[in-house]
């Protein structure tokens, strides 16, 4: 495979869409780059922060992005495409396997015993505050868990959203709001931590 | 006292967003000054947005290209085919259907395993190898139809009195092999990975590609 001259970053995904559907299968590695990490987010809080299970949804994503690549129409972005792919495989997952929750409440008191991601530089006020949204999040319905993910870890607009989860851009807003107050509710004793 | 103004509720994410328009956001503050509950909720939904601000973006522990290739190197729509071939492809599916009913236990999908190189590992050495495809051998201890994933899932263990060393083989859509009998001798070949869920960790071969059967 002959190594590309112009950076990754210069490439659109349009470009890197056709070369895959080509048989570069360089191509398809640099999309796979470009998206994983922001994919796995989405589907790591869908499947209830379970690591590995994030793990094998991302691969199986990827997989059915490859294979279905030729189908993808410019009309909704790539990314987009992608998203909703990534969404409904995660709930497809969810369907599948029962995860075990653990209250809020019960962890209310050992904040620090939650987070293999934390590190030094987060001081113990930051720690507690991960650990009380991780476990809301969970508590979360998977709609509103979603919509949540999609707007404040991921950063998609209204209309992207709207996109990914085939919803009017209004009803993205109301769901949002919703979900938004219900987060409130359930951290409203953790207020101390904000 | 409790508000039904439900057609202002729809509205407060996008005054807090500043995208409200500023005829609305001026009926918006005007009811402010008289209704304490929309008031309470613009306040409830500000502080639900700084928990949403904070939940941290995460990244993969494992890189899973090397499965994705495998997977893909070895699927039999290998090169997603141009626009104007998905008929031929579609019809070639079929026969490829057709093909693998028939040969459920010799499929090599197209000859894509064929193409493959397999580093030949023994089940106790399968931790220490580093090949993302393997081919091992063993007895088949125990054979397990997970009705939820649709997978089916087999232990192979070197000794068949011994419990250990084993790995577990995964047999996946659509790679629908039929699984070995329990007892009998089979070489595997398929992707090499580890299961770090809680209570898995262990070695296993996933998916599994081709099943040979070991006359002994």
């Amino acid at each position: 495979m002959q190594k590309r001259e112009t950076s990754c970053e210069a490439i659109s995904d349009a470009s890197l869409i056709d070369a895959t559907i080509t048989g570069d299968g360089e191509a398809f590695r640099e999309l796979y780059e470009r998206y994983r990490d922001s994919i796995y987010s989405l589907i790591y809080y869908i499947v209830d922060c379970d690591a590995p299970s994030a793990e094998d949804v991302l691969q199986s994503v990827f997989i059915k992005v490859h294979c279905n690549l030729h189908r993808f129409r410019q009309e909704a972005t790539f990314k987009t495409w992608v998203y909703r792919i990534a969404v409904n495989e995660a709930k497809n997952f969810r369907r599948g396997v029962r995860i075990g929750k653990t209250s809020l409440k019960s962890i209310a008191n050992t904040p620090a015993e939650f987070d293999s991601r934390s590190s030094p530089e987060l001081t113990h006020l930051q720690r507690q505050r991960r650990a009380v949204v991780f476990r809301a999040i969970q508590e979360l319905p998977e709609k509103y868990r979603t919509i949540v993910i999609l707007k404040y870890v991921e950063e998609l607009s209204y209309a992207q959203i709207a996109e990914v989860l085939a919803l009017r851009i209004g009803t993205v807003a109301s769901t949002l709001n919703r979900a938004l107050l219900e987060l409130q509710r359930k951290l409203k004793q953790f207020e101390n931590l904000l | 006292m409790k508000c039904f103004r439900v057609d202002l509720w729809g509205k407060l994410s996008d005054y807090e967003n500043g995208v409200l328009s500023e005829s609305d956001a001026r009926e918006l503050e005007a009811h402010f000054l008289r209704c304490s509950d929309c008031k309470e909720r613009l306040a409830n939904l500000r502080k639900g947005q700084t928990w949403a601000k904070s939940i941290p973006p995460v990244k993969p522990q494992r890189e899973i290209w090397k499965n994705i290739e495998a997977a893909l190197n070895a699927s039999p729509v290998r090169r997603s085919a141009a626009p104007y071939m998905s008929a031929a492809a579609a019809l070639l599916c079929a026969f490829f259907l057709l093909y693998l009913l028939w040969n459920r236990n010799e499929r090599d999908f197209a000859g894509g395993v064929k193409e493959m190189r397999f580093e030949e590992v023994t089940i106790a050495k399968i931790p220490h190898s580093s090949a993302p495809h393997i081919v091992t051998e063993g007895f088949v201890s125990e054979v397990h139809f997970d009705p939820k994933e649709g997978d089916t899932l087999f232990r192979l263990v070197e000794n068949p009195a011994q419990p250990e060393p084993f790995v577990i083989c995964e047999i996946v859509q659509p790679y629908q092999l039929k699984p070995p009998p329990v007892g009998s001798r089979v070489r595997v070949f398929g992707v090499s990975r580890f299961d770090s869920k809680e209570d898995h960790l262990w070695f296993e071969v996933h998916p599994v590609l081709k099943i040979q059967s070991v006359h002994q």
